[in-house]
C-alpha cells in the first residue's frame, strides 16, 4: 500500500514540478508579486493620506457677514481657500469637489451669542469613506477654536476666572482611561487579521492548480485510463494524489509566508518605533506556530479541491467549481474582519475562519486556550475525511474516467 | 484463454445529447445507448485476433471491458479463469492495454514512465530494469529513452506507449488501432512486435481499419457492427463466406453498408477504398 501511494506521489510530484508554469506560480507570485503589491499599496495609502492632510481645502461660507470674526479665522488659515457658491448649489459643489465643505452661519448669530444662547452653525461636507473624515477634522478646527473662545468668555462673565475653576466646572469628574492591551496586542490584532487572508488565498490557489491538473487534467490527457487499469486500489491512487496536492499547497503557503515575513521586516525598518517593537516581539516560535496552523487549512483545501476536480468533467467545469469554493473561502477568511468575531469554541469549528483567528491570536501573542487548536484539527480531520471519502466513492464510477 | 460470453454494455444518454442525430440507431433506446448488444467469442492462447468494425461500432468499448476499465452491463469476461469484475486486479496483471485515447505523462521520460508502471505492477527492481532494457531494444526506444515524452514525435510516443502497456509482460495484449497515424517504419516495428508475441505464446487483440494488417498477421478476425458480432473466424473464412477475393469487400458485404449490383463493382470500390486507406 505504502509503495503504491509513494510511487503515485513521486510520479505526480515530478510531473507537476517539471511544469514551468507551476514553478512560476509557486515562486514568482508569492516572492515578488505579493511584496511588490503590498509595498505599492502602502506607499499609495500613505501618499494619499499625506496629500489629503496638506491639500488646500476649498470652502464657502454662507452668512459670513453675520459673524465676521469666525469668517476671519478661516480666511487667515492658508490651508483654506474660499470660493463663492450660491446657497442652493452647495451640495452639488461639494459632490463635484469644487469645494470640500461649507459653513452656514445664521442671520441672528450675533444676537444669539450676545444673549448667551447656544449658536448653531452648519458644517456641510461629504464622507463615504473613513479617510474622508480628515476634511471634517480640518474644516471644523477653526470652528472649535472659536467655540472654545466663546466658552471661556462666558465662563469669565459668570465669574469663573481661574483656569482650575473653569476645568472643575466643565469636567466635574475626570477619568483616567488606561488600555491594558500591549502594543503587540493592539497592532498585532490588525496585523494578524491582514496576514491570514493572503496566506489563505495563495494556499487555496496552490492547491487548486495542482488538484485540477492531477485529476481533471489526467482525465483530459488520457493518462487516468493508464492508472485505473493497473492492479492497484483506486483509494491508493487518490491518496497519492491528495498527498501531492497537500504538499505543494503547503509549499506554496510556506514560500508565501517567508516572503510575507521578509517583506514585513523590510517594510518595518521604515515604520514607527511602536511597529518596530511589535515586530521584534513576534518570535520565530510564533511564526512557526502560524505555519503549523496552515497545515490543517491546506489539508481541507486539498481534500475539497481534489473532490471538485474528480467530480468535474473538464478543466472548465473544474475551474468554475473551484471559483465557487474560492468565494466561500473568501467569505470565511473575511469573517475574522467582522467586529466581535473572536476565537470561541463555535468559531474554532468553522473552517478557515478558525485558523485565521488563531493566527491573529498568535501574532497578538494572546493565545491562551490551546485546546482550541485541538478543536481546529478535529474539524479539519472531519471535513478532510468527508471530502476524501466523496472523492473515493466518486472515483470508483467508470464515468469518472470516461465522462464523455 | 479469453472467454467473452453474452457481454452487453449500456450507457445512459445525457438529455439533449443523443448519440445519433437523424435516423435512429438501433442501439438507442429512450435515454439509453446499447453500445454492445450481445458479444460472445473466445481467444485461445497464442492467437492474434483482428478486431474490425466502423468507427462507433463498439470496438473500443469492448476493448475497455477486456482491459477492465469498463464493467459489462451483462455477461462475463474471463481471462485464464479470472472474472474481469470479481477478480479485476488478477485480470489487470495479465492484460496489457493500449488505446488510441491513452495519453502519456509529458514531463517524464520513457525510462521514468516504465519504472513507475513497473512499480505499480509490483515488479522487483532487478526484474524491472531488465524488462525495461528488453523493451527498449525490441521497440528501438534506447536513443530517446531519456528525453521528456512531451518532446517526442508521434511515432516515438506510440512506441513508448506500447512499452508502457507491456512492461509487466502480460499474457494477453489489447491494442486499439496501434498503427494509426504512424509512419511506415514505425508501423512496421509495431507489427513485427505483434508477430513476435504469437511466437512467445501471448494472445493479442488489436483493432484496425487496415485490412492488409489483418490478412498479414491475424489468425482470427472478429467483426463488430452496431454492437453485435457479425463475423468471427479466420480471414480466409471471411472471404469464403462472402465470396469476395479481398477482405475489404468481405467487410462491406458483411456489414451491408454498401450494396453492389455485381462482384466486379464491389471489387472496384474495395480496391479504391484500399488505396484511400493506404494514402491516408
Amino acid at each position: 500500500m505504502i509503495n503504491t501511494i509513494a510511487a503515485i506521489f513521486w510520479k505526480d510530484l515530478r510531473e507537476t514540478l517539471r511544469d514551468r508554469r507551476n514553478i512560476v506560480r509557486m515562486f514568482v507570485m508569492p516572492c515578488f508579486l505579493i511584496p511588490l503589491m503590498g509595498h505599492f499599496f502602502l506607499q499609495f495609502a500613505e501618499k494619499n493620506s499625506e496629500q489629503l492632510d496638506k491639500t488646500e481645502l476649498a470652502y464657502t461660507i454662507v452668512g459670513a457677514e453675520n459673524l465676521p470674526e469666525l469668517a476671519k479665522l478661516y480666511a487667515d488659515d492658508s490651508s483654506f481657500r474660499r470660493v463663492d457658491v450660491p446657497e442652493g448649489k452647495i451640495d452639488q459643489a461639494i459632490r463635484d469637489k469644487t469645494i470640500r465643505f461649507a459653513l452656514k452661519i445664521p442671520k441672528d448669530a450675533r444676537q444669539q451669542l450676545t444673549s448667551g444662547a447656544q449658536l448653531g452653525v452648519s458644517f456641510v461636507y461629504y464622507q463615504s469613506a473613513p479617510s474622508q473624515a480628515l476634511v471634517k477634522d480640518r474644516g471644523t478646527a477653526p470652528l472649535l477654536a472659536f467655540s472654545e473662545k466663546q466658552r471661556d468668555w462666558r465662563l469669565a462673565f459668570l465669574g469663573s476666572a481661574s483656569e482650575t475653576a473653569r476645568d472643575s466646572l466643565l469636567k466635574p469628574v475626570v477619568f483616567d482611561v488606561r488600555n491594558i492591551a500591549s502594543d503587540q496586542e493592539r497592532i498585532g490584532h490588525n496585523l494578524g487579521t491582514i496576514i491570514a487572508y493572503p496566506l489563505f488565498i495563495i494556499c487555496f490557489m496552490g492547491c487548486a492548480f495542482t488538484a485540477v491538473e492531477l485529476a481533471t487534467g489526467e482525465r483530459e490527457k488520457g493518462t487516468m485510463e493508464i492508472l485505473v487499469m493497473m492492479p492497484v486500489a483506486r483509494t491508493f491512487i487518490l491518496l497519492g494524489k491528495f498527498l501531492v496536492v497537500f504538499v505543494l499547497g503547503l509549499l506554496y503557503s510556506t514560500v508565501s509566508m517567508i516572503s510575507l515575513t521578509t517583506w514585513l521586516v523590510v517594510e518595518g525598518m521604515n515604520a514607527s518605533a511602536t511597529f518596530k517593537t511589535v515586530l521584534s516581539q513576534i518570535g520565530a516560535g510564533d511564526m512557526l506556530l502560524v505555519w503549523l496552523m496552515l497545515v490543517p487549512v491546506t489539508a481541507v483545501f486539498s481534500a475539497i479541491l481534489l473532490a471538485i476536480s474528480i467530480y468535474s468533467r473538464s478543466y472548465r467545469e473544474a475551474n468554475s467549481f473551484s471559483s465557487i469554493a474560492n468565494l466561500l473561502v473568501v467569505v470565511l477568511a473575511t469573517a475574522i474582519f467582522v467586529p466581535g468575531v473572536s476565537l470561541t469554541w463555535f468559531w474554532s469549528m468553522i473552517p478557515v475562519s478558525n485558523v485565521g483567528l488563531v493566527i491573529r491570536e498568535l501574532i497578538k501573542g494572546s493565545l491562551s486556550n490551546y485546546m482550541m487548536i485541538g478543536s481546529i484539527f478535529g474539524t479539519t480531520i472531519v471535513i478532510g475525511a468527508a471530502a476524501l471519502a466523496f472523492s473515493i466513492v466518486w472515483f470508483r464510477r467508470e464515468e469518472v474516467i470516461f465522462r464523455d | 484463454m479469453l472467454a467473452v460470453s453474452g457481454v452487453r454494455k449500456t450507457f445512459d444518454l445525457k438529455q439533449g445529447k443523443k448519440k445519433t442525430p437523424g435516423p435512429l440507431d438501433p442501439r438507442e433506446e429512450g435515454k439509453q445507448f446499447h453500445a454492445l448488444r450481445q458479444v460472445d467469442f473466445s481467444v485461445p492462447k497464442g492467437t492474434i485476433l483482428g478486431l474490425l468494425g466502423a468507427n462507433g461500432a463498439g470496438k473500443t468499448t469492448l476493448m475497455r471491458i477486456l482491459g477492465t476499465s469498463l464493467k459489462p452491463s451483462a455477461g462475463s469476461v474471463r481471462l485464464s479463469g479470472f472474472d474481469s469484475v470479481k477478480d479485476a486486479n488478477e485480470v489487470r496483471k495479465r492484460v496489457g492495454f493500449l488505446s488510441g485515447n491513452t495519453g502519456l505523462y509529458n514531463n517524464l521520460d520513457a525510462q521514468e514512465l516504465l519504472r513507475f508502471c513497473g512499480r505499480m505492477y509490483g515488479l522487483s527492481a532487478g526484474a524491472l530494469e531488465a524488462r525495461i532494457d528488453e523493451l527498449f531494444e525490441e521497440l528501438e526506444i534506447g536513443e530517446f529513452a531519456h528525453r521528456r515524452i512531451g518532446t517526442l514525435s508521434a511515432g516515438m510516443k506510440q512506441r513508448v506507449s506500447i512499452a508502457r502497456s507491456l512492461v509487466h509482460s502480460p499474457e494477453f495484449i489489447i491494442f486499439d488501432e496501434p498503427t494509426t497515424g504512424l509512419d511506415v517504419p514505425t508501423a512496421q516495428i509495431v507489427l513485427n512486435y505483434i508477430e513476435r508475441c504469437r511466437h512467445a505464446g501471448k494472445s493479442v487483440i488489436f483493432s484496425t481499419h487496415h485490412m492488409h494488417e489483418v490478412e498479414k498477421l491475424c489468425d482470427q478476425a472478429l467483426l463488430i457492427h452496431k454492437g453485435l458480432v457479425r463475423f468471427h473466424g479466420t480471414p480466409a473464412q471471411m472471404k469464403a463466406q462472402t465470396g469476395c477475393s479481398h477482405l475489404d469487400d468481405a467487410y462491406l458485404s458483411i456489414t451491408g453498408e454498401r450494396s453492389f449490383s455485381s462482384k466486379a463493382q464491389a471489387d472496384t470500390v474495395a480496391h479504391a477504398l484500399h488505396h484511400e486507406v493506404i494514402e491516408a
